[in-house]
């Protein structure tokens, strides 16, 4: 390197260090590259954790196993309107405030105990700021979209055929299996 | 003749792959005529190229549903029901092939080898005489210069390798055909049918009959064909070969015979007129990707591109015979083009049946015939229009809650109460302001012209969905049905998929571009067996008809070459 490009190298550092105000951290990246939505790798995880919630995972898999947080981000990513998305981001940052004005911390690193009353808030859906309460139904709805269209679920819960190779016009309730979704 | 163009002489030329393609390629190869089969399009191969035929719902990056973007950027195919993340891959982007809306017009199209046969709702309704008279009895457009007696062995025979499941059910004005065994009704379109036929003269509910082997014959298997499997995939391509498609049945047919020469990737520029002979002398094509030229020679021609790409490949070839476009003497040409209207729906739901439902799936539905002005004239509107009858429980799941509960409760779908609707299939009146038209600048990739659309509702549309709902708001009512709603889409046309018309069949060549073979009055050797020969819609889904009408017209071309007439 010569001295000339090492200082222009240098100059350049220091203009970017000098520009970020000293305390903040940069927030982490998403994992995963989105074509519209703009989140981060916090609020990813604060998605995750309340898709997390709304579908649990207990003896069976939940919203997190199915990878239904995922599908419910790619959906709104993909086939909502841009109307949509910028309600999801307003609601969502919005929803953040809220909880630091309450909290005075993160989704995050609220306990489990809060995080739940957070999310049974937003449920019920009363009196929640604009756009809050369109977030959570997107998130909500395709959350469920995703666990009851994945793979456990259309396989060990309802299953799916993918080659029925039958159709009874009228047959009684009870001869029919409840696992199969017909 | 020189050694090319010896290479590029057949005894046959079909200009379209699609339903009535495949089905003329099919009648000309087992009459033992080279055959040149033009495709537009892509090749699409039974079973190798039905990419998502095998995939689970989870498989889907959308489940099922087409990207926003996609959708914006294409709104008259994605108002499409079958235009979905399973068989999207199939229609025309409206970017990728664009035309001219004079008025709202949803152009779906299917550009590659099995055309639209591949994602068709495989409804095939005979027509009756009700039908065929109709023009002449209530005066609109021209006569139709068939009757269904013309028509009915070739239904017959088109039926028998196509595969039609259907009960006979005698009824005059939609003719019992050859048929392979129905799937059952539903507990509540068997209670419909009922209350139908104790309340209401010549009102019939019935098994809708359609395109899918429930028992394959001989003729089936030879085809490689097995049976349907009720899996209601069908826009995905079949791996039983369970309905009918060009790309299962009529092309590896004539594949077999070894007279088939299947051209994809040709875009048809014209029909070269040949002014020594007095009649068409072969094709002039565009390779899709090269742009490269080249002219292909027939004796005769089947021109089957689908109906509105018909016309304009009509209008295109041009000489100085024809000015105005190929047969075109007397200016009818893209004129009377006409359509279905499906605007109209109705649903409601059932309170009894609570201890029945169905259980797998059947890719079909009940129907209801045309009962309006059949026999003779009894509304302020001319003809009528048919009916599909759905009925079905879907599951019903409380999703209010969140946590354990929500998780319980999407596990424990209730059954729902049974649901049922109807869609309105109306016939429309031809008329000589419906029309497509050439651009006179604008042009595509190809430097061909771009097609204008202008195409509209009338009056005796807007009656006769006032008379549907009206009508079927008696019926379910009379059923006991609750719950009932009815919906006007106000889709513009198109979206019924059944555009017909433009180059009509009649007696006259004043007043019609075709004659009863469906050969062109002013050009012996141009055949039009695709829905442009249509001279008035009916009600019935129509590709049943124009593939009898296909084969038909191969029988008596043939029998044309061999007395030497063409």
């Amino acid at each position: 390197m010569n001295r000339r490009s090492a200082l222009r190298t240098l100059m350049v550092v220091t203009a970017g260090v000098t520009l970020l105000p000293s305390c903040v951290q940069r927030p982490r990246k998403a994992a995963v590259a989105y074509k519209h939505l703009q989140l981060n790798g916090e609020e990813e995880d604060l998605l995750a954790t309340m898709a997390a919630i709304i579908i649990p995972t207990t003896t069976t898999p939940g919203a997190k196993e199915t990878g239904a947080h995922r599908f419910a981000l790619t959906m709104i990513d993909d086939c909502c309107s841009a109307k949509d998305q910028e309600q999801f981001q307003d609601g969502l940052h919005k929803f953040q405030a809220m909880v630091k004005e309450k909290d005075g911390s993160t989704f995050g690193k609220c306990t489990p105990a809060q995080q739940q009353q957070w999310v049974a808030m937003l449920n019920d859906g009363k009196s929640l700021p604009h756009n809050v309460d369109a977030f959570y139904h997107m998130l909500k709805r395709y959350t469920i979209e995703g666990f009851t269209g994945s793979q456990y679920f259309l396989t060990k819960v309802r299953v799916y055929e993918l080659v029925p190779s039958r159709f009874h016009g009228c047959i009684a309730v009870n001869k029919v299996s409840p696992s199969i979704d017909n | 003749m020189s050694n090319s163009k010896q290479a590029n002489t057949f005894d046959a030329i079909v200009i379209g792959a699609g339903m009535s393609g495949g089905w003329a390629a099919k009648e000309l190869c087992d009459k033992g005529y080279k055959t040149l089969l033009l495709e537009r399009g892509r090749n699409v191969q039974h079973l190798k190229d039905y990419p998502t035929t095998n995939m689970y719902p989870w498989e889907f990056r959308h489940h099922g549903e087409v990207p926003a973007e996609i959708q914006a950027a294409n709104p008259s195919i994605s108002r499409c029901y079958a235009y979905r993340e399973d068989a999207m891959h199939f229609f025309v982007k409206d970017t990728e092939h664009p035309y001219v809306q004079d008025k709202p017009f949803d152009w779906i199209r299917g550009y590659q080898v099995g055309g639209k046969s591949i994602m068709w709702a495989r409804q095939t309704q005979r027509w009756s005489d009700y039908d065929f008279e109709g023009p002449q009895r209530d005066g609109f457009a021209v006569d139709w210069p068939i009757r269904y007696k013309d028509l009915a062995p070739w239904y017959s025979y088109v039926e028998k390798f196509v595969g039609i499941s259907g009960n006979k059910d005698g009824i005059p004005n939609l003719p019992d055909g050859e048929f392979l065994p129905p799937w059952e009704l539903t507990c509540v379109e068997d209670y419909f049918k009922g209350v139908v036929a104790k309340n209401y003269e010549n009102r019939h509910v019935i098994y809708a009959r359609c395109a899918h082997l429930t028992k394959p014959q001989d003729i089936h298997k030879e085809q490689g064909r097995n049976q349907c499997q009720g899996r209601s995939l069908c826009q995905r391509g079949c791996p039983f070969g369970g309905y009918f498609n060009s790309n299962s049945t009529t092309i590896p047919w004539a594949q077999k015979t070894g007279n088939l020469t299947l051209q994809p990737f040709s875009v048809v520029h014209s029909i070269i007129y040949d002014e020594h002979k007095g009649k068409a002398g072969g094709v002039r094509v565009i390779d899709a990707n090269t742009k490269a030229v080249t002219e292909y020679y027939a004796p005769v021609i089947f021109l089957n591109a689908g109906a509105l790409n018909t016309n304009l490949i009509l209008m295109h070839s041009t000489s100085s015979r024809f000015p105005n476009g190929l047969g075109n003497e007397n200016g009818l040409l893209g004129k009377y083009v006409a359509f279905h209207n499906y605007r109209a729906r109705i649903s409601g739901t059932h309170d009894g049946f609570k201890e029945f439902t169905t259980d797998g799936r059947r890719p079909t539905s009940a129907y209801v015939p045309r009962f309006r002005n059949v026999f003779k004239q009894e509304t302020d509107f001319l003809r009528g229009y048919a009916a599909s009858f759905y009925s079905g429980r879907f599951p019903q799941r409380d999703t209010s809650g969140f946590g354990e509960a929500l998780k319980q409760q999407l596990g424990n779908a209730t059954l729902g109460p049974w649901y049922v609707s109807s869609q309105m299939m109306g016939e429309t009146i031809p008329k000589e302001s419906n029309t497509v038209s050439l651009h006179a600048q604008q042009k595509d990739e190809w430097g061909i012209p771009l097609l204008r659309i202008n195409i509209d509702y009338d009056d005796n549309d807007e009656k006769m969905i006032k008379d549907f709902f009206e009508q079927f708001k008696d019926m379910f009512g009379k059923a006991g049905f609750t719950n009932i709603e009815t919906y006007d889409s106000k889709q513009a046309p198109g979206l019924d998929i059944h555009e017909m018309g433009g180059v009509r069949m009649g007696h006259d060549p004043k007043t019609s571009l075709l004659n009863k073979w469906n050969q062109l009055h002013a050009c012996k050797n141009v055949f039009v067996t695709d829905g442009a020969c249509m001279t008035s819609t009916s009600t019935q889904n129509p590709s049943l008809t124009y593939m009898a009408l296909t084969a038909r017209a191969v029988d008596y071309a043939v029998s044309e070459m061999k007395k030497g007439n063409l």
